[in-house]
């Protein structure tokens, strides 16, 4: 029997993994599939609109409420189709929840075949025809996907955030939007858009991941029952992102009729998932506002309540940090020099011990809590998957163990303040 | 302590009352890392009055006073009790409903250390006039976020429309206005009344040792004993819908939105009661509205409504019960119309849909419940219920189209709506 949380990697064909994990409390099976990309313009609108045709049914479900019964009716299930990123990649993600067979009282109930067999005709034979996804539906998603699009605009931290990304890395794949760009639905054909998603079950890279309480050579072979890979063109998509050039540091102001100012400062580590100095840059990270005792949140927010939200994150693969605070516009420069002067204060080494410590050991909860975490572990070894690795995150837990205040001097001397993005209101 | 095998669920449910009062709950799952505690105090940001035990004398607090207590409970003389948590691997976090506050651990290692921690974080209460003013402040914060939020908005505008002026229909961090009334004496006041263990329990999940946090939670409630106080809880009253006409907004949104809320009549239940009248609340929207349904066809198809953007929930708890539904959509008054007829021709769509939507409850119940945590917070909305967990099984087996038909008219009528809709601000 597979190790309670350990991981099993069955490769299926070139560039499709099988990855099994298994945990005895588990009442359900979930299967994720996710086909992904490095992010690329035009190509990133067609992902796009795949993931929601790829909801919309398939040829034996021909429309949404036939496939969302069929779902329902398989005890409960759940099942959605997402367009996502994970640093300067795209992905498209299926996920499915089935109950544990062993669980059902009517034994004959194979749930999971039924599932695995619902996500095979999703995949290679979505609604429509041989020719083509079904033209309305086409034309449906993509208002939709524009509105969508458009929705960004209120939800107003999330938007700064975006905006944010979008002026520091004009140019770059990180600064797409997942959701794709309006600008470019109008040329897409269905019949096109089927045989780009073909290409994409030959070529791009597909991870599977199933979690549950099960046998591992049962689930095995039921997914090579189900799933017969034609690949024909694989190419690898691993690496390390592209170098970018940095540039001068720019701040750009934006006026909303809103209540609250919203502050969003980008930086440059030049630390990339998987590199050295990788364990000392999440470390920083928490340091700076990964959590209630980070700087941010203990001065500025406890000791000088300027703010309510005050946060600092990573994008791991592109080596970005962010750091997001909601004040009063008034209070902007205050802001803005303390956060300043604590960078200033890291690149100087005046770090305390305590302070590590502390990171440190959230750090630790985290990662090795992380297993049971569905979506946050498989989402962790699709990262790891995409740097060409397939480490557990108990092996960056004994990275971040070693990790000397040196280390996080120097990362922090590494950081380069590019865009300082402010969404303010217009002053009543 | 007593314990329950329940087949349906697969799990063993432990529970152990305590004298005085404290409710410990706990489901053992062995070979788990992670593990969760949930402290909760029913205490939330409707109950603010308080009646003096000899007279008829009553003293009203602020809005939002249990959520600045929730915040302030985190300052101790020494600091901040995040750090102490921190040092034992602990993670904790904090929130304010309607009518808990909810006190929250996730850990690996030191489980019972901290919990003791845990119970020092919710009963040792230390204030001091400025970190109350500081506290002031990051609370004016959180609100100004909550205004830019169309959907936290909308939500209590339509609360209003429904209830008027019910504590209900406020935010549970108060307002401006209020937060400026709340000193010292309202929090010390306030704890000593609300936080006591008649009215605490303790929901429990992971490899834990029971016998260990029984004793520490018996030992802790001696150490920080509670004397008797001549003020008290006012028993909630329940809410009546009280309906009036549409609340209407300009806000800086891209598009428009609309929210519809419906009050029931039959308001006051507990116990498997009222788990049936939710669940059956639940059912009758996903039949009217839900992905599966005619009106989400043919309105996904016509573009008045789309899939992610819109939706349902059921809000039932013993002293009020509301649906809302709504979204973003093109045409507020066509999304009405459309709500409005497809309620009064619901009763006939029931029976025929009823049995997928029974099996699809049924599996958003058992996927619900896979980590620690969820596990922990399943427990105490069953107790908050007034339910053994175990009930939340039993109902959601043995629902029949019967229940879900009573209430439709006391529930989902169109007579008990109040509704908010939210236009894009013309700039």
């Amino acid at each position: 029997m597979q190790p309670e949380g350990e991981l099993i990697q069955v490769p299926l064909a070139a560039g499709v993994c099988l990855h099994l994990h298994r945990i005895s409390s588990y009442k359900t099976v979930r299967v994720d599939i996710c086909l992904s990309e490095r992010i690329r313009k035009k190509r990133h609108s067609r992902l796009a609109l795949i993931s929601r045709l790829l909801e919309r049914g398939t040829r034996k479900l021909p429309d949404l409420q036939s496939l969302n019964r069929f779902i329902d009716e398989l005890f409960g299930a759940h099942y959605y189709a997402e367009i996502n990123r994970l640093g300067g990649f795209q992905l498209i993600h299926l996920c499915l929840e089935v109950i544990d067979d062993q669980l059902l009282e009517d034994r004959d109930g194979r749930v999971l075949a039924k599932g695995l067999e619902f996500l095979r005709g999703v995949l290679l034979e979505p609604a429509g025809d041989e020719s083509g996804f079904q033209r309305e539906y086409l034309d449906q998603e993509k208002r939709f996907l524009a509105r969508q699009i458009a929705d960004s605009y209120n939800d107003k931290l999330g938007y700064a955030q975006q905006r944010c990304v979008e002026e520091m890395c004009r140019g770059e794949p990180i600064a797409l939007s997942p959701l794709g760009d309006s600008a470019d639905f109008a040329e897409i054909e269905a019949d096109k858009l089927l045989c780009f998603h073909r290409r994409l079950l030959a070529e791009n890279r597909i991870d599977l991941f199933v979690s549950g309480n099960f046998n591992p050579q049962t689930i095995v072979a039921m997914v090579e029952d189900f799933f017969t890979w034609e690949r024909d063109g694989y190419r690898s998509d691993e690496g390390v992102e592209p170098k970018t050039l940095s540039r001068l540091a720019r701040d750009v102001y934006e006026i909303q009729d809103i209540h609250q100012a919203k502050m969003v400062l980008g930086y440059r580590s030049g630390v990339f998932y998987g590199s050295e100095d990788y364990p000392a840059l999440l470390l920083l990270n928490v340091i700076i506002g990964g959590d209630g005792q980070s700087r941010l949140f203990k001065h500025l927010r406890e000791e000088q309540g300027l703010c309510y939200y005050a946060a600092s994150h990573i994008e791991a693969l592109c080596g970005l940090l962010f750091i997001v605070v909601g004040i009063e516009a008034e209070s902007h420069l205050q802001v803005r020099n303390f956060i300043d002067e604590q960078i200033k204060s890291l690149r100087q080494g005046c770090i305390e011990r305590d302070e590590i410590e502390s990171a440190r050991r959230l750090l630790r909860v985290r990662l090795l809590g992380l297993r049971e975490d569905r979506e946050a572990f498989f989402l962790y070894q699709l990262r790891e998957g995409f740097v060409g690795g397939s480490a557990a995150p108990s092996e960056l837990w004994k990275g971040i163990e070693k990790v000397q205040v040196e280390d996080l001097v120097r990362v922090a001397r590494g950081l380069v303040a590019d865009t300082s993005y402010f969404l303010h209101g217009v002053g009543r | 302590m007593n314990e329950v095998l329940d087949p349906r669920w697969g799990e063993t449910v432990f529970h152990n009352p305590l004298e005085d009062g404290l409710d410990i709950w706990a489901v053992l799952r062995k070979g788990s890392r992670q593990k969760a505690a949930i402290l909760c105090v029913e205490y939330g940001s409707v109950d603010l009055d308080l009646k003096d035990q000899t007279s008829p004398r009553i003293l009203k607090n602020p809005a939002g006073t249990a959520h600045f207590l929730e915040h302030r409970l985190f300052e101790k003389r020494y600091g901040d009790i995040t750090e102490r948590f921190n040092v034992l691997g602990g993670e904790v976090n904090a929130s304010t409903s309607f009518t808990t506050s909810v006190f929250s651990l996730t850990c690996i290692e030191n489980f019972t250390a901290n919990l003791d921690l845990l119970f020092e974080l919710v009963l040792d209460l230390e204030i001091s006039p400025e970190g109350i003013d500081r506290e002031r402040e990051i609370i004016e914060r959180e609100l100004e976020m909550g205004r830019d939020d169309p959907e936290w908005i909308g939500f209590f505008h339509g609360l209003r429309a429904l209830y008027r002026d019910a504590p209900l229909a406020i935010d549970m961090a108060g307002t401006r206005e209020s937060l400026a009334q709340i000193d010292v004496q309202t929090l010390r006041l306030c704890h000593e009344v609300f936080y006591r263990p008649k009215f605490m329990g303790i929901y429990l999940c992971g490899d834990i040792d029971l016998e260990a946090v029984c004793r520490s939670a018996e030992s802790n409630l001696i150490k920080y004993r509670r004397g008797t106080l001549p003020w008290e809880r006012v028993e909630r009253p329940v809410v009546v819908p009280d309906p009036q006409q549409l609340e209407l907004l300009e806000l800086p949104v891209n598009r428009p939105y609309s929210l519809f809320f419906f009050g029931d009549r039959e308001v006051g239940l507990s116990g498997s009661a009222l788990l049936y009248r939710e669940l059956a609340l639940e059912l009758a929207l996903d039949i009217a509205f839900g992905p599966a349904s005619d009106f989400f066809a043919r309105h996904y198809d016509d573009g008045l409504i789309d899939g992610d953007a819109f939706g349902a929930e059921v809000y039932a708890e013993p002293s009020f019960c509301f649906s809302a539904v709504g979204g973003y959509t093109e045409d507020c008054q066509r999304l009405t119309e459309e709500i409005c007829s497809t309620l009064k021709g619901l009763e006939a769509l029931i029976a025929e849909d009823f049995s997928r939507a029974k099996r699809k409850a049924y599996g958003q119940l058992v996927r619900s419940c896979e980590q620690v945590e969820q596990v922990a917070d399943l427990l105490c909305s069953a107790a908050l219920s007034g339910v053994n967990p175990c009930e939340f099984f039993e109902v959601y087996s043995n629902i029949s189209v019967g229940e879900i038909l009573e209430v439709l008219d006391g529930g989902l009528s169109v007579s008990q709506m109040g509704a908010v809709e939210i236009r894009p601000m013309v700039i």
